[in-house]
Order: C-alpha cells, then structure tokens, then sequence
C-alpha cells in the first residue's frame, strides 16, 4: 500500500508542474521523468481497482494504460479540488466502467464471469492459491460492481467513505452499507475456507 | 410523509445477500439505517479480506514497466501525430492564400 508521504510528495511534484503547464496540448511534451514517477506511484493501485471491475486481467491492464494517458492528458486541468489519487482513481474507475459495458456488449452469456489470473507463481502454487481463494473469487464475483469498487478502495487503497463518495459519485450511505455487506460476505467465504481447511 | 425504515430482520436478511428490493433502494440514501447497520455488524477493516484481496488482485511484477512503455509510446506517437496535423494544417492554411491569391 501507497505511504501517505508519497503520495504527497507525488502531488506536490505534479502539482508545481500543472502550474507551469498551462495547456492539455504541451502535455505529451513534458518532463518523461514525472510520466515515470506518475505511472510506478499509481499503476498498481489502477490495476487493482481495475481488475476488481473488468474480472479480467488484460482488459485490466489496458484500463490501466488508459487511465495514465487520460490521467497524463488532463493534468493541467486539475485544479486541485480533492485529492490528485481521488482524482486518477475517478478516471479510472469510469474508464473501467467503460471497458466493461463494451466488453458486456460482446460478450453473449451475461451471466458469465471470467475469473482473474492468480499471479505470477509456479503451476503448484497457482493450483494452492486458487483452491484456496475460490470459495473467496467467487463470492467477489457475486457482489455488484459497485460493491467490489467500493471493497477495494476501502480495504485496499485506505480511502475514506466521504473519498469513496466522492470518486465513485454516489451518496455516503450507499458506500457504508454496501461496504458492511461485501466486507461480511467476503469474510465468511474466507472462514469457510479456513475452517475446510482445519478440518482437513 | 413518514419514511418506514426497514426492520432489522429485513437489514440481516438484506446483509446475507437475500434483501428485497424495496431494502436496497432504501439503504442507497438511508443515514439512520446506515448507522444501524455499521452498529449491528461493527465497521472493522478484516486483514483477512484485505490479504486476500491483495492477493487475488495483484498485477504482474513487470506490469509497471510494461504501463510505463506502452504509455509513453502512446503519448510519443500522439505527439508525432500532432506535428504532422500542425504541418498539414499549416499547409492547408498556405494553399488557402495561395488560391485565394491566384483567384484575386
Ligand atoms: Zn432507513
């Protein structure tokens, strides 16, 4: 998880440049360096958020890459008003939102639900880890997309309720229950598992 | 108008995935039933669910690198394609007075 110290010190350097980037037109044409610094502090963070919306990782990749043009793009139009994670994590999120109404419009079955890639681990592992998680994946994918966004910037990315409202344009209520409901039902998937797993 | 908040039977039913509709609409703007709710079940962040989380939704180890590439090869040709169209638009503004010109 992001330090709170980075991401200040991230958007005290992107600030001081939005300042002196008066146009969206200079943006491809600034400093490679803070493109760099802008994609390691929030690509990850993306992703996550990402993949927990599309359920599939290469889409997820590509709304990541998406999101950092975007984001890259329209820096100098930010003004400061909230937070500059707040503010990439709403792009984001609505070109997720995107992504999957196109993917949806492809897709025949609706009710199919690609499950995402365990990352990165040898074939046993992999088969560990996804026998450990499955009861845990497939109560993620019963929840609404809503409810997943909001599960992930809360206990993921340590964001605010009042924050969470802000970036997914809903009201303060709708994030707290639904938070309470995914964040039990996500829990009981995972004791069930534990508890499967002493018996065994 | 009295607002008729659902009960907590109706809350636990609607916490188990088994609402009615009616409950899910309410709980969308409802702060009392919020409140009611976060007092039922507590508001605790789970360690268990963040792990798992962040281990189901963890990128790939060269994803980074890989955003960073392709994000600057989109912004590189974008500003190649920038130069070309303030070329062309720079020709097209020429062959207007040229025509204008020879037309006078
Ligand atoms: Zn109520």
């Amino acid at each position: 998880m992001e330090g709170p110290r980075d991401v200040d010190a991230m958007k005290d350097s992107v600030e001081n440049q939005v300042a002196s980037q008066p146009s969206t037109d200079d943006a491809v044409k600034r400093d490679p360096d803070q493109l760099h610094d802008l994609v390691v502090e929030y690509s990850e963070a993306v992703f996550r958020l990402a993949a927990s919306i599309v359920r599939d990782r290469a889409l997820a990749e590509d709304v990541t890459q998406e999101t950092m043009v975007k984001a890259w793009l329209a820096l100098p139009s930010f003004r400061g008003e909230g937070s500059l994670r707040g503010w990439i994590f709403r792009i984001a999120h609505n070109t997720a939102i995107s992504a999957l109404r196109s993917q949806r419009a492809l897709v025949v079955d609706p009710t199919e639900m690609p499950e995402p890639d365990l990352p990165e681990a040898s074939v046993e592992e992999q088969a560990e880890t996804k026998e450990a998680f499955s009861d845990f994946l497939a109560e993620l994918h019963t929840l609404d997309d809503l409810s997943r966004s909001i599960v992930v910037l809360r206990e993921i990315e340590g964001f605010s309720y009042q924050e969470i409202s802000e970036i997914l344009e809903i009201p303060l209520p709708t994030v707290k229950t639904r938070l309470l409901r995914s964040r039990r039902r996500l829990s009981n998937a995972l004791k069930e598992w534990s508890h499967e797993d002493n018996a065994s | 108008m009295k607002i008729m908040h659902p009960s907590s039977k109706e809350l636990q039913a609607w916490l188990d995935g088994n609402g009615a509709p009616r409950v899910d609409k309410h709980l969308e703007t409802c702060d009392r039933c919020a409140e009611t709710l976060e007092n039922q079940v507590g508001d605790n962040q789970t360690p268990t669910v963040h792990d798992a989380l962040a281990t189901v939704l963890k990128p790939t180890n060269d994803m980074t690198d890989q955003v960073a590439e392709a994000v600057r090869k989109r912004l590189d040709n974008r500003e190649v394609l920038e130069i070309f169209g303030g070329l062309f638009a720079s020709g097209v503004e020429t062959t207007k007075i040229l025509v204008t010109e020879e037309g006078t």
